[in-house]
């Protein structure tokens, strides 16, 4: 009896057969075991398949680089782009070994404060991240934790420093470098073995570790931990890296001028995507500039009540250094919250200058 | 002009991730996504939809390669056959990284007509849809899917089996 041949049995797992042929192939398969066992392997070829162009999905933009991190002069199959990669763009791998170093030890430390919870604290309100950083803000100013953490995420910072190369833009590069620079002794202990480690192959791929907008005014100022309230890991965090949907960023890139970017983190709060950034204004005085996008008219009364209210409870928390809130809304509806222990007329005075 | 519009209701979504799975990113993906549906405005009567907009689609990113010397470096370095992911044991948060850069590397050792041919499927192109976008014969379709589909489970199996060589070796 002659076989079905594997081309006709995809056609009729995929329905594309004539009755008639459907009909023959059926036939045969209910009498012929060695096809049986064909049709089997086909069935999980192609749910195999499926799955795995499944995981293909969800791939954010900007995956092309502005300038080509391959040599402009080697065809695709010519030339070694990883050692390309990591010599040239050392330090940008550093920022990366940052990046997953400040966000792991982020995790870490959010779950130690929260008995074992562990949260990415995206969109957390302040006074999660208040209790978080005050605990960790020892005489050291915040340094304690890191070189305790840093070595077990270092691992970690590789591959994200490896996967991700191939899909930094020129912006994050010219970013990279000052904050590489920056990230100080926070970092130190990750670097090395980051870029030590970068000499072997990387991930072509092009995934979608992108650092965000980043303007730094005066980033080679950044002390991490200097008051309490201030201390924040410079997290900076990376969108799209083994998120569910990676959304593209559709919130307004504002800076607080002749100030120190200190750290931003995009989140969410009450369903409104927000950025939340820390700068220091002058030696020991770190406000928080918080975005949100804007939400549906129905929504704005409720979570104006909601932020008003949360002002009004940083206000009066004894813990805390006297805080104040003012809340704003540009034209297209974004809100903006400026925090920080400063008077409201000064924090008036702030909100002149965020561009 | 209600027509496109039940066109890109039908169809966009589908696009678009066949689009983003082949070219890996997804404003390209929607650019071209995009540029289809404006095309499909100019014409007349469209007559298999399906197979009239991938065809579009598959033409659009051909010319956007050809323009854009970034983008035919980016298609270029899809295209290579090498892939490698080194990958550490600890790391459950890039866990979804890493499956995606295995599937990158498994699709990208495929022929393209192969990886088209597959991506299409994947959409719900039938056989004669598939045939008329590559401009294949619809018999050829079958036996296409078949070999593209186990390239791709071998493919991507040998990453997996790489990535444990290589935790297997990190552990000594």
């Amino acid at each position: 009896m002659r076989h079905v041949d594997e081309g006709t049995i995809h056609g009729w797992l995929d329905s594309a057969l004539s009755a008639d042929e459907a009909a023959g192939v059926e036939a045969h398969v209910a009498e012929c075991a060695a096809c049986a066992a064909t049709v089997a392997e086909a069935r999980g070829l192609v749910a195999a398949s499926s799955r795995i162009l499944s995981a293909l999905d969800n791939v954010p933009g900007a995956v092309i680089p502005a300038a080509t991190p391959a040599s402009a002069t080697s065809g695709p199959a010519s030339s070694r782009p990883p050692r390309g990669f990591a010599s040239r763009y050392g330090r940008l791998a550093a920022l990366l070994a940052i990046v997953a170093t400040g966000t792991a030890v982020a995790v870490r430390m959010r779950t130690s404060e929260r008995g074992g919870v562990p949260s990415m604290a995206m969109g957390s309100a302040k006074p999660e991240s208040a209790p978080a950083a005050r605990d960790s803000a020892p005489a050291s100013g915040g340094a304690a934790p890191i070189p305790s953490a840093a070595p077990t995420p270092a691992p970690r910072a590789r591959v994200a420093a490896k996967t991700a190369l191939p899909a930094l833009t020129r912006d994050a590069q010219d970013v990279a470098a000052a904050a590489a620079g920056a990230a100080g002794a926070a970092a130190a202990a990750a670097v090395v073995p980051a870029s030590r480690a970068l000499d072997s192959r990387v991930a072509q791929a092009p995934l979608p570790a992108k650092v965000l907008g980043m303007r730094p005014t005066n980033i080679d100022s950044v002390r991490p931990g200097t008051t309490a309230g201030t201390t924040r890991l410079s997290e900076v965090v990376t969108t799209g890296t083994g998120s569910a949907d990676a959304p593209s960023v559709d919130l307004p890139v504002r800076t607080l001028t002749d100030a120190t970017l200190l750290s931003t983190e995009l989140g969410a709060t009450d369903s409104r995507r927000t950025r939340r950034s820390a700068y220091e204004v002058r030696p020991g005085v770190t406000v928080t500039l918080v975005e949100a996008a804007p939400l549906p008219v129905t929504d704005q009364a409720r979570v104006r009540r909601q932020e008003a209210a949360r002002a009004d409870a940083a206000r009066v928390d004894p813990r805390a250094p006297a805080m104040h809130t003012i809340v704003w809304p540009d034209a297209a509806g974004h809100t903006f919250t400026l925090t920080g222990p400063l008077p409201e007329s000064e924090l008036q005075g702030l909100r002149q200058r965020v561009r | 002009m209600s027509d496109v519009d039940r066109l890109f209701r039908t169809y966009h979504a589908t696009l678009v991730r066949y689009l983003t799975r082949r070219l890996g990113d997804r404003d390209w993906a929607e650019d071209v996504a995009q540029a289809t549906f404006v095309r499909a405005l100019r014409q007349e009567s469209i007559g298999n939809e399906r197979a009239w907009l991938f065809t579009v689609a598959n033409n659009l990113v051909r010319d956007d390669a050809r323009k854009d010397a970034r983008r035919r470096r980016h298609l270029a370095l899809l295209q290579e056959a090498e892939r490698e992911t080194v990958v550490e044991p600890e790391l459950t948060e890039l866990e979804r990284a890493q499956e995606r850069a295995m599937a990158r590397g498994a699709i990208d050792a495929l022929a393209e007509r192969d990886r088209l041919a597959l991506l299409m499927r994947e959409e719900g192109l039938d056989y004669t849809e598939i045939a008329a976008a590559l401009d294949m014969s619809v018999g050829s379709i079958g036996t296409t899917l078949s070999r593209a589909r186990r390239r791709l489970v071998e493919a991507y199996e040998a990453l997996q089996d790489g990535v444990r060589r290589r935790e297997g070796n990190a552990a000594r």
